[in-house]
């Protein structure tokens, strides 16, 4: 247990060293705003009318819900794939800038090093999400205290796993530059390849849902498992699962160790 | 104390202020589904000719109290056409038509396709005519009218107890049928006959389910003004 002490204290001092750098940063702020006003209020807003219901007996969107209040969740979704993939950036920072190096040769474990700052990457990423979870009343989608905190805890932990990833990620690549433009090509296809923006009917059947989209786009959305992890999320907040949500948690748990064993396997090399 | 207040005043405030911005963007309009029935002064509330709104004062005193807190008039419009056939397709109810549905059955059926306010009252099914239940192979009178009901599920109970259903499509023809000695499975909406005794049916024929009003998926300000006035009228007229 005293042995235990020093490394939970360097797990804390690593942590409260991203929760500040992710704090001050005053560009990431603003992007973990203008994500969910660009999608919720813009995109949200102008195709919601394009969804609703003109006559009775007729359905464009095939869910008991409005468009905004489907896109709600994903726009949370979105917003912490961006902080906790980004986050990334922070490890090649310290690498470039030997910040790492004078970590890695304390008598903290790697591992430890590895998990304080994911702990505070995710952190900074489930508050991003929180932010999204302000604009409830603008999506008509009202919440009680306790789908908020189920709300947080998964999204905490939607954050650790996509953190790791992005950490797997940032092993990969070598400049700022080229993240960047790696990390965009990550995200957003994974994103729009989720059922996130266009609903998969879930009264139909795979031979009956090749009719509307192509096999091949429908092939992709089964795949991807940001699209179990949103429908998680959707069943929290809007109590509509596509899929059994078993599925989405299993995913997001496995997400959280395999990619922080990956993580650790490529951290400080 | 001070030195720490001073390491996070500045994350606090930023944090602070776009928290507070976003919350202000909630007061933002969704939509102009609240604003368009503003400018025209109106509610149109639409329910079906057969289970009317004399049928069910509850609700219209409830859509009345709706209106009046909104600053509307409410103009009830009572549709011929509702439950004229299975398909609610068929009852050409548009937008345009009406703002506000009554008289429909809280049930999936309903949700797939409307956004359901439960108003507290009831509906069931019942066996209007005799207490004696008529014999296996006699005719049952069917007349639904209330849409969203569980069909298959009254098609399976009719034919478990051996009964030939007979399609009844007009008030008159359920007058007709019920003066002629003929049992009829109803909706506890419809306007019966004086002196029309009525039986309820056992669960596998239909639960009692909630009475709801439909409006418009997607009309996002005006589903919320009247959820919130109809909460309000929930605490004068309470759920029966």
């Amino acid at each position: 247990m005293t042995d235990f002490l020093p490394i939970l204290r360097g797990i804390h001092g690593v942590w409260l060293r991203e929760i500040m750098r992710a704090t001050r940063d005053r560009g990431q702020l603003l992007g973990g705003v203008s994500r969910p006003l660009i999608w919720l209020l813009i995109l949200g807003v102008g195709l919601n009318p394009y969804f609703r219901g003109e006559v009775f007996g007729e359905v464009r969107l095939v869910l008991p819900y409005n468009y905004l209040q489907f896109l709600f969740p994903a726009v949370i979704v979105l917003n912490i794939m961006y902080t906790s993939i980004q986050f990334a950036v922070s490890v090649i920072w310290d690498r470039e800038f030997g910040f790492l190096r004078e970590v890695l040769v304390s008598p903290m474990p790697r591992w430890a090093v590895l998990l304080g700052k994911v702990l505070g990457g995710a952190t900074a990423a489930t508050g991003h999400g929180i932010l999204v979870l302000i604009l409830a009343r603008f999506a008509d989608v009202t919440l009680t205290p306790l789908e908020v905190v189920e709300a947080i805890i998964y999204m905490f932990m939607l954050s650790f796993a996509l953190t790791c990833f992005g950490v797997v990620l940032a092993g990969k690549v070598r400049s700022f530059e080229g993240f960047g433009v790696f990390s965009n090509t990550v995200i957003l296809p994974l994103y729009f390849a989720s059922s996130s923006v266009f609903p998969l009917d879930p009264s139909l059947t795979r031979t009956q849902l090749v009719v509307t989209y192509p096999e091949w786009l429908v092939a992709l959305i089964r795949v991807n498992p940001i699209t179990y992890a949103v429908d998680v999320l959707r069943g929290i907040l809007i109590g509509f699962n596509q899929f059994p949500p078993y599925i989405g948690l299993g995913l997001v748990a496995a997400g959280m160790v395999v990619f922080f064993f990956m993580a650790l396997r490529g951290f400080g090399k | 104390m001070t030195g720490g207040w001073k390491r996070w005043r500045r994350p606090v405030l930023d944090i602070g202020l776009i928290a507070a911005l976003l919350a202000a963007l909630n007061f933002l309009p969704s939509d102009n589904s609240l604003a368009d029935r503003r400018k025209q002064g109106v509610l149109r509330y639409c329910v079906s000719e057969s289970a009317n709104a004399l049928a069910e004062p509850r609700e219209l005193r409830l859509a009345e109290g709706i209106a009046r807190q909104l600053d509307l008039r409410l103009e009830v419009q009572t549709v011929a056409n509702i439950g004229r056939s299975f398909n609610p397709r068929d009852w050409n109810l548009s937008r345009g038509q009406c703002d506000m549905i009554g008289g429909l059955a809280n049930t999936e059926t309903n949700r797939n396709f409307l956004t359901l306010l439960p108003n507290g009252s009831r509906i069931a099914l019942v066996r209007a005519g005799p207490a004696e239940a008529p014999p296996r192979g006699a005719e049952m009178g069917v007349y639904l009218r209330a849409p969203g009901l569980d069909r298959v599920r009254l098609a399976s109970y009719l034919r478990a107890q051996g009964w030939r259903a007979q399609p009844l499509r007009t008030p008159e023809a359920l007058s007709g049928w019920l003066a002629g000695g003929g049992q009829a499975i109803v909706s506890t909406l419809t306007q019966l006959p004086p002196d029309t005794g009525t039986n309820p049916l056992p669960p596998e024929a239909g639960e009692s389910t909630d009475l709801a009003f439909g409006l418009w998926r997607g009309d996002v300000t005006l589903t919320r003004a009247i959820r919130n006035a109809l909460e309000r009228e929930l605490d004068h007229i309470p759920p029966e």
